[in-house]
């Protein structure tokens, strides 16, 4: 499988996590970091035997860049929890499978996706949800299930975006 | 860092204003003019203000809302270029802190244009710019985008003006500001591990809070109890787990005046 890394490579998200799945499961698969890496030199030293490929990405690119390099899988590993993760709704807008932390917004927004995991337990979790992925039938369930979140619920979202602009237009219409 | 990987993140970011400035003419605008900053001290802000009468909005900002890639940023651009074509008329200041140049900035722009793009100086203070910008003109509306690299106390001084002021809970920081703090050093940083919201337990007396002494938590979280209690105040949440967090870990009841909306992830998708 084509498996990418989403996001800012750094250790509060996720990045040694990233390090240690790829570390074990090594030439099984292809490896991908799609976002900034601040100091690449040292940071992907480790992990550069296994062919890991870094592209990053402008904003709004992260779609098109997850479907040009066939990537079937996207890790988004974080430790603190996401406030939104824009990251995570471009990659199911992309509509990949994604193996996601349960914690933040979009485990709370989706309790019903079954690959958000644990990361505070390491890289156990996630290998073993890579392991599930690695079944294309299950694959197709997940990309299915990600399909219909992006066309029943990206949409309903979308609604929200709006509100900050009515609000900042009241404020500045009103008298003084 | 190395000189390669220096290179390597300037190459980045060259790369994405490059695509930018393609796609943006405004962005284009904006990005020129900045480059051709104008040192100032504090005491020259009084000639901000271009025309008697005219309203102005704030925005406030830790990081360059043109050379940054990060989501916040994105928005704020976004927020310009949506004022500058819904409020041609109004005066915007973006005041933020140059994270690469360590230096406070404030952009001045109306209908579109640049009006003045300040660097200030080193011993420039951030409450003291604040309060320079509200006595030297109308200042109608305050958009805290952030306050990473200012300070809680704007918030009093908007309000002695009777500036409308909205803050935008993008993330947690208004929780605990240490974990966007850069560390003292690199030899620590292996050192302190954070788990926000799952060992609150050990948040008041955390490893992090050692490396910053300078600030207090509970008188932080104090202060932060007040500004988010008030009524006056209107909070933009990106999202309802932000908003439920902030209920639960500030014990608020009545939050009318906060609303959730999300960031334009769709302007990113399409």
């Amino acid at each position: 499988m084509n498996i990418a890394f989403v996001g800012n490579y750094e250790r509060y998200k996720g990045s040694h996590i990233f390090e240690q799945v790829v570390t074990q499961l090594g030439h099984q698969h292809c490896w991908f970091i799609f976002g900034v890496v601040k100091d690449p030199v040292r940071q992907l030293d480790g992990i550069r035997t296994y062919g890991v490929i870094h592209k990053q990405f402008p904003w709004g690119g992260l779609p098109r860049m997850l479907r040009r390099n066939k990537v079937d899988v996207a890790l988004l590993l974080s430790m603190l929890p996401e406030s939104f993760s824009m990251t995570f709704f471009e990659t199911i807008s992309a509509e990949i499978p994604v193996i996601a932390s349960d914690k933040g917004f979009p485990a709370f927004l989706l309790p019903q996706y079954p690959y958000f995991v644990d990361v505070e337990k390491g890289s156990a979790p996630v290998i073993n949800a890579i392991d599930q992925l690695s079944n294309s039938q299950e694959r197709s369930r997940v990309r299915k299930i990600v399909t219909e979140i992006k066309q029943e619920r990206l949409p309903e979202m979308q609604q929200k975006i709006q509100l900050k602009y009515n609000r900042i237009e009241e404020l500045l219409s009103r008298k003084d | 860092m190395s000189l390669k990987a220096r290179l390597y993140k300037e190459f980045s970011r060259s790369l994405h204003i490059a695509r930018m400035k393609v796609r943006n003419p405004l962005y284009l605008h904006l990005w020129f003019s900045d480059q051709k900053r104008t040192k100032i001290r504090e005491w020259d802000i009084r000639s901000l203000d271009v025309g008697p009468g005219r309203e102005y909005v704030l925005i406030t900002l830790h990081n360059s809302y043109l050379t940054s890639m990060g989501g916040i940023e994105k928005e704020t651009f976004e927020l310009v270029r949506w004022m500058v074509r819904r409020f041609p008329d109004v005066g915007i200041i973006v005041y933020f802190y140059d994270v690469n140049e360590k230096k406070y900035v404030l952009h001045h722009v109306l209908r579109g244009r640049m009006q003045h793009a300040w660097e200030l100086s080193d011993t420039a203070d951030g409450e003291r710019v604040l309060r320079s910008i509200v006595q030297s003109c109308k200042v109608k509306l305050a958009l805290l985008e952030h306050l990473q690299w200012h300070s809680l106390r704007y918030i009093p001084i908007l309000k002695a003006h009777r500036t409308e002021t909205v803050l935008f809970l993008h993330d947690f920081y208004y929780y605990c500001p240490y974990k966007y703090m850069p560390l003292p050093s690199s030899s620590t940083r292996k050192e302190v591990e954070c788990n926000l919201f799952s060992k609150d337990a050990i948040c008041d007396d955390c490893a992090y809070g050692n490396l910053f002494p300078n600030i207090a938590i509970s008188d932080w979280r104090h202060e932060m109890k007040r500004i988010l209690s008030d009524k006056d105040i209107t909070f933009i949440c990106s999202s309802e787990y932000v908003e439920l967090k902030y209920r639960e870990l500030y014990s608020l009841s009545d939050m009318n005046n906060y609303i959730v909306s999300y960031p334009n992830f769709v302007s990113r998708i399409s």
